[in-house]
């Protein structure tokens, strides 16, 4: 090995293992997907429901505010149910909307929107909420009587207040003040938090303070949440966070932030009685349910992995992407301890069957097959048949073996009887042949040796491909591939003994010379 | 077991991982390997070399010639049946004579017309091939073993194998055949490896089953100072081989014959590694010595040979 491939080789592993390290931190830490199998995530299911009376033969339109992608939350799924409306999502900078429009309709109507999510560990709710904050001054009108009342109000509390964190806080108070004259008139003695938040950001425009309302929902299972409002005042560097009844400059971490401003949750057009409503439900998610939801986002870099699968050929690949996994086992057996097997990976399709039939019954099964193949075979050998029909032969009873084991076990409710369907028949034919020429050209000895090294082969890369850990990395982190194989490559360049080879030389090393 | 790891990396013993990929990979052109894993190839090329090889009676490639394979057996007193792509001396009937219209074979049962057209068969489907791939059956010239051998082997045909490394004779055993090998000469199958002076031919110890011995296991006669006949005769043509196929790293099978001589019978792109018990020795040394020659001058058959008896001397 000349110096530069050499270099070659090296930077070639290197690369595979931090592009595999790599794309597994991006997703473990971007994504969310947590390292270890049985880790569980709450998973929140928030859904709002838009009902109304459809008036007659007039198109309706309902545009709903939905929350912003990525506000601190991972969105697994977003759906939009409803029968035979057009749906337009629309996105915008400050909130995002959805509209459902219909030509007519006629009696009650429903529109579903369905968000299900999690939230970042460590990202706080608001944390991507931050819009350019001058475009929040000055958009409210006040005329007359009220605007007297305010300008009264904001005095009072001007005075009282050093900053416009304490005012902010002052302001609130003194709206939640239902002894007040000023803000009765303010309020139209309305005192519920959506009307105290909206009055308060129109005082601190007023007052040149930028400031929104925001609309939240608190991520707790009811089934009739209430949307909250709360206040969110720019002080110039940061936004601060108010509740609108207590005044307390808080946020709590639960909230999903649905929208802001002081515009209505939904607009509707060719429709009454319209109600809006939301539910709120939770569930714990195992960590590849999770990683299976996350897949559905094509947004991400795991739209590229096994995840965007349909789910069925999913299930087929949650077991073929262990495949690797049982090759490495093979590798390490044969480069390292010098484990002698039938055909070179025809310990992995044993072991996919034993995934299917269980170690101890698929050995079970997989001996009374070769044992009675081989009887067959010894018997065939009397009479002459070329090679292809006599393989056929064996092939066919084979097939015929696993057929009858299947019907014994049906009959004495062995379960795992039945799953001998799943043996490569192929490769037991092939087994059965070449145990037998094996047995013939190098005796019993190397026949038992060979057979039990297949099988010892066969159970550790069951293991390997079993394990719970390893199955899910490979499923939900292709980079795994890529640091397999760096290993692989690294097992590629070892020169090394075997194991095999100590005990065969080991009369070499006793000799002194 | 990191003390007999150490132990023999220090003795210089070539492991499988390291002759595949330092030595097979790098000197074997994988292009070149039909010559030598076809025997038939092998024979012609030699004999195109005028090199001893033993003579090619007939060769079977179809299902229909196996009819017409009855006039050769009948023509023949005594002769060998063997597959093309056999590895491993897998697939090997050798027949010694005949009585009342059967054939003996070498381990002296009687074999049927039948049985012997059944193994052509078995041949053709490619039983005893690599990958079971179709595959040629040879009918060729039995040799008769000289009568040195006679005490230390049990049937069959004793043969000398040696390894070379772009030419260079780099370390030689004697295999001899046992009854647990069935009168095979492949050590895979209980066959017996003596080790060679490379200089002077002389046999030194013997490896069987993995272990050091000094008397064959059937006749129990010593194994060493056997004086091997014709012995440059066996280093040149094991050292010609490297020209003639162009594959640098070479087990060549030798035999004598009582009568024509050392001959080549096969050739092996990847020679085992029992060879090196059977000399007590380990090979990487003398690779490495090789190595370091063959970058400073290219050199003949002759110069290699003078090299090796230099350097390689027990």
């Amino acid at each position: 090995m000349d110096r530069k491939s050499h270099y070659h080789f090296i930077v070639l592993v290197i690369v595979l293992m931090l592009s595999g390290a790599a794309a597994i931190y991006y997703q473990h830490v971007r994504l969310g997907l947590p390292l270890v199998p049985n880790a569980s995530k709450t998973v929140w299911e928030v859904e709002s429901r838009l009902t109304f009376d459809a008036l007659k033969d007039t198109p309706i339109k309902a545009t709903l505010m939905i929350p912003q992608k990525e506000a601190g939350f991972v969105s697994l799924q977003e759906n939009y149910i409803s029968k035979n409306y057009g749906v337009t999502e629309i996105p915008g900078k400050v909130n995002r909307k959805v509209q459902w429009a219909r030509h007519k309709a006629s009696g009650k109507q429903a529109l579903y929107y369905r968000l299900t999510l999690y939230k970042h560990a460590e990202q706080q709710l608001t944390e991507k909420w931050d819009f350019t904050s001058s475009a929040y001054v000055g958009s409210i009108h006040l005329e007359g009587a009220t605007k007297v009342a305010a300008s009264a109000l904001l005095e009072d509390v001007v005075e009282l207040s050093a900053d416009k964190t304490s005012m902010t806080s002052a302001l609130i108070k003194a709206l939640n003040d239902r002894n007040s004259d000023n803000v009765q008139l303010l309020l139209g003695n309305r005192y519920s938090a959506e009307n105290i938040a909206d009055a308060a950001v129109a005082l601190l425009s007023l007052n040149h303070v930028p400031a929104r309302v925001i609309h939240g929902i608190r991520l707790k299972t009811a089934t009739k949440a209430q949307p909250i409002a709360w206040v969110a005042m720019y002080t110039g560097t940061v936004w601060q966070y108010f509740d609108p009844k207590t005044a307390e400059k808080t946020l709590p971490d639960d909230i999903l932030i649905w929208y802001e401003g002081e515009d209505p949750a939904f607009k509707l057009e060719g429709g009454e009685h319209a109600k809006l409503s939301f539910t709120v439900k939770s569930s714990i998610v195992n960590a590849v349910e999770l990683a299976q939801y996350a897949g559905q986002d094509r947004s991400a870099f795991i739209s590229f992995s096994l995840l965007s699968l349909p789910l069925e050929t999913q299930h087929v690949y949650s077991i073929l992407a262990t495949v690797p996994l049982g090759v490495l086992m093979i590798l390490l057996l044969r480069s390292f301890v010098g484990v002698s097997t039938f055909g070179t990976f025809m310990p992995v399709l044993i072991a996919l069957a034993f995934r299917e039939t269980h170690v101890a019954w698929g050995i079970g099964l997989f001996l009374i097959i070769t044992f009675f193949g081989l009887a067959i075979r010894h018997y065939l050998d009397e009479l002459h048949l070329l090679i292809v029909p006599r393989l056929g032969v064996i092939l066919t009873t084979v097939v015929m073996m696993m057929g009858f084991i299947s019907i014994m076990s049906a009959k004495l409710g062995f379960a795992q009887g039945l799953s001998i369907a799943l043996f490569p028949m192929v490769i037991l034919t092939m087994t059965i042949e070449r145990i037998s020429i094996l047995w013939e050209e190098r005796g019993g000895y190397e026949a038992m040796t060979t057979t039990l090294g297949s099988f010892f082969t066969a159970i550790c890369a069951y293991l390997a491909m079993t394990n719970v850990y390893a199955t899910y990395i490979f499923f939900v982190f292709p980079g795994a591939y890529l640091m397999i194989m760096a290993l692989m490559l690294l097992i590629g360049r070892y020169r090394g003994y075997r194991l095999s080879e100590l005990i065969r030389f080991r009369a070499m090393a006793k000799k002194v010379k | 077991m990191w003390w007999l790891a150490n132990r023999l990396k220090e003795r210089g013993v070539l492991g499988i991982n390291r002759r595949n990929a330092d030595y097979v990979q790098r000197y074997n052109d994988r292009k070149l390997y039909p010559l030598v894993d076809n025997k038939i190839l092998t024979k012609t090329l030699a004999q195109e070399h005028d090199m001893a090889v033993p003579e090619l009676y007939a060769a079977v490639s179809a299902e229909h010639e196996i009819r017409d394979i009855a006039a050769i057996f009948k023509s023949q007193r005594d002769f060998v049946i063997k597959p093309a792509h056999g590895a491993g001396g897998e697939g090997i009937i050798v027949i010694t004579s005949k009585m009342h219209g059967r054939f003996r074979k070498s381990n002296g049962m009687l074999v049927t017309l039948e049985d012997l057209q059944y193994q052509l068969s078995n041949i053709l489907s490619g039983v005893y091939s690599l990958g079971g791939m179709r595959d040629t059956a040879m009918v060729e010239y039995r040799v008769k073993f000289d009568s040195l051998f006679e005490s230390v082997s049990y049937q069959g045909v004793p043969d000398v194998r040696i390894i070379t490394l772009m030419g260079y004779p780099a370390m030689a055993m004697v295999r001899l055949p046992t009854r647990q090998s069935d009168g095979k000469a492949n050590l895979h199958q209980g066959a017996m490896g003596v080790g060679i002076d490379i200089a002077t031919g002389t046999t030194l110890q013997g490896v069987w089953m993995n272990e050091i011995i000094d008397a064959h296991p059937d006749t129990g006669n010593t194994v060493a100072g056997l004086e091997i006949p014709h012995w440059d005769e066996f280093l040149k043509i094991a050292a010609s081989c490297y020209e003639m196929t162009g594959l640098g790293y070479l087990g060549v099978d030798l035999v004598l014959d009582r009568d024509q001589g050392p001959m080549m019978l096969e050739l092996n792109a990847r020679p085992g590694l029992n060879i090196q018990i059977a000399n007590d020795d380990g090979i990487l040394h003398r690779y490495r010595k090789i190595e370091a020659q063959s970058a400073l001058k290219k050199l003949g058959v002759e110069a290699r040979i003078a090299f090796a008896k230099k350097h390689f001397s027990a």
